[in-house]
């Protein structure tokens, strides 16, 4: 089920609350990752995450992406409280509501483009299978290599095809990690134009990037430093 | 979402051809020898069973010795050397008042001599027999006629031959009316006997009794005497009666210290049937212990496998994997690693089989059990073996996955 339908208009989309995560870096040393996060994203917001590494911006995108869980505090998305989820539910709550995009872009290499954009339709539904595929990669303009394989892709069109995948499910949230961290700088900009114009259609961009000309694109930036918003 | 995953898992074999069929081959090993090993087994058991029913379902065979007692201990067995066997106990047994369940009664004397005709020899086992055996064995006459009571009685040196010995030694030529020699002594050919087949009676010469006693061996002891029964329901009462009037006739208390051994058709069956499928099954678990090794050998591979794989497996649950489907995805594609060598395994057994059923001389068949079995196993090797990596693979934690170089 999804649950942006049942939204109430003063809801806010995401919403931490004194989110805190910890690892044990070893028996006796514990590294305090976040510590205390409280963090509202509304619909429809280009946020940047930014901060030097250890800052804690990758755990606060895992948790945001669901790929993780806090140890305290509450994260709640379209209304519901997902941070008690088991693996499970995280797992089912990531194939409908969070599309994710990679540095590493992360393809499968041995099949076609139509199939590396339609693998998240492997563990969930989408209504209109077929006409979303022909959405999503006109979006990024690459319906014309819809039977190519990755390897007959360059950098930046793979990276496009990982974005038509993060939209095939109709997520709530688009997480981009570094997404043009392995691309040059023209190709970067193309990248970030598509970024741009997602979110003018009105879908919801959380970006993580060090870099300041990346963030540029973003409406909103937030700076963690030693696992707390400044 | 099956189907994908079936295509996943064999585009991912395709992706590696060499290494899919080097790890396949230890099942196609383990399969192929486990089906030739059965097929063999069970063609084996059907020939050496064709051959023991050949005997005749309803006979019981008194031989000299103890065979019961001969494995057990070499005392006894050494002490069968000096037991007797001879027409005293036939007569006993020649005895319609008190065995009204015996129809007729074969005293044969067996002794491995060459058989000479011009200048063709042959290794022949020669029967000292009286007319009975031919009813009681089964045989018969292809042409001339059969060992007669006045043959017997008037210690004759006339000689049937059976199919075996009559091709190797006359080829196409009638050997009716022709003189063949044994220790030196001429004998006339009187019949041939069809075909039984089996060695044991065509690769054989028939004499008379009387005849094998005074001209070949000198002794009148006797190898067995086969008694053929009226109704195969009273076998097992009939064998009890001849053994406790053989024990009274001997004097011997009881069976464990007996001169003799009395087996019917249907115990000698029933313990060749025991013994090729131990001999079968024995075979077949040899040639099994393969399948474990193959098993191991499709576990490292998948644990290889998945840990090549390990990025693609992080991105699988990030965009919303369960670990039900990635534990599903691995072992599906164990088992179709696992089922096609086990395919290609129980085809080159069956053909093995049928290449060492023609070598051998028998007939080796499709069997609806073998490819059951193949199947099954293969199917069960791959579950087994590819569970662990399959259940690795599962519990990755996707970030840790992702990160993985």
């Amino acid at each position: 089920m999804k649950f942006k339908q049942t939204e109430t208009t003063t809801q806010h989309l995401i919403e931490l609350k004194n989110i805190s995560k910890s690892y044990n870096l070893n028996k006796d040393n514990e590294f305090r990752a976040l510590k205390g996060v409280d963090l509202i994203i509304d619909r429809g917001e280009f946020v940047a995450i930014m901060g030097p590494s250890g800052s804690g911006k990758s755990t606060l995108m895992n948790i945001l992406g669901a790929l993780d869980t806090p140890d305290r505090g509450t994260y709640t998305i379209n209304g519901v409280d997902i941070s008690k989820y088991t693996d499970d539910q995280l797992a089912s709550f990531r194939n409908k509501d969070v599309g994710f995009v990679f540095q590493q872009f992360n393809l499968l290499p041995r099949i076609n483009v139509r199939d590396n954009v339609l693998l998240p339709t492997l563990y969930g539904y989408v209504e209109n299978k077929d006409e979303k595929l022909k959405e999503v990669l006109t979006k990024v303009g690459l319906l014309d290599k819809i039977n190519n394989k990755s390897n007959q892709l360059s950098g930046g069109q793979i990276q496009r095809v990982a974005i038509a995948r993060a939209l095939i499910m109709n997520p709530s949230i688009i997480m981009a990690d570094e997404p043009t961290g392995n691309l040059d700088t023209k190709t970067s900009q193309e990248i970030m134009n598509i970024f741009k114009n997602l979110n003018e259609e009105g879908n919801t961009i959380i970006l993580v990037t060090h870099e300041e000309d990346i963030a540029a694109y973003a409406n909103r930036k937030i700076r963690l430093k030693d696992g707390q918003i400044i | 979402m099956l189907k994908d995953t079936f295509k996943i898992a064999i585009d991912s074999m395709r992706a590696n051809k060499g290494r899919a069929l080097l790890t396949m081959l230890g099942i196609i090993i383990g399969i192929s020898s486990v089906i030739a090993a059965l097929s063999i087994g069970q063609a084996a058991q059907s020939v050496i069973l064709e051959q023991v029913q050949g005997l005749g379902s309803n006979t019981i065979t008194i031989t000299s010795g103890n065979f019961t007692n001969a494995f057990r201990s070499r005392a006894t067995a050494l002490s069968t050397l000096n037991s007797k066997l001879d027409y005293k106990v036939v007569n006993v047994l020649d005895n319609s008042i008190k065995f009204p369940e015996i129809e007729e009664v074969s005293p044969e004397s067996t002794s491995g001599q060459d058989i000479f005709y011009k200048s063709k020899t042959e290794s022949v086992s020669v029967y000292g027999i009286t007319p009975t055996v031919f009813s009681v064995r089964q045989l018969s006459l292809s042409k001339g006629r059969l060992i007669t009571e006045d043959d017997q009685l008037k210690v004759k040196r006339n000689i049937v031959l059976g199919s075996g010995v009559v091709s190797s030694l006359f080829g196409e030529s009638d050997p009716l009316g022709k003189d063949v020699k044994i220790k030196g002594l001429t004998f006339k050919v009187v019949g041939v006997l069809e075909e039984k087949g089996n060695a044991n009676f065509d690769e054989a010469v028939y004499v008379p009794l009387s005849t094998l006693s005074a001209s070949i061996t000198g002794s009148k002891n006797l190898n067995q005497i086969v008694v053929k029964v009226k109704d195969e329901d009273q076998i097992d009462t009939l064998t009890g009666k001849i053994q406790q009037s053989l024990l009274k006739y001997y004097k011997v208390r009881d069976l464990d210290k007996a001169p003799f051994t009395v087996i019917s058709s249907k115990d000698i069956l029933s313990l060749t049937e025991s013994i090729t499928s131990i001999f079968t099954v024995l075979l077949a678990s040899i040639a099994g212990i393969s399948l474990i090794v193959g098993g191991i050998g499709i576990m490292n591979i998948m644990l290889v496998s998945v840990s090549e794989r390990t990025r693609e497996i992080g991105l699988r649950k990030a965009i919303g994997a369960r670990q039900n489907a990635i534990l599903m995805q691995f072992l599906i594609e164990a088992v179709v690693l696992t089922l096609s060598g086990g395919l290609i395994g129980m085809v080159l057994g069956i053909i093995l089989g049928m290449i060492i059923g023609v070598v051998g001389g028998f007939s080796v068949g499709i069997s609806i059990s073998a490819i059951v079995l193949s199947v099954s196993v293969s199917v069960s090797i791959g579950v087994i073996f590819g569970f662990y990596p399959a259940y690795r693979a599962a519990k990755l934690n996707p970030i840790d996955a992702l990160k993985y170089e």
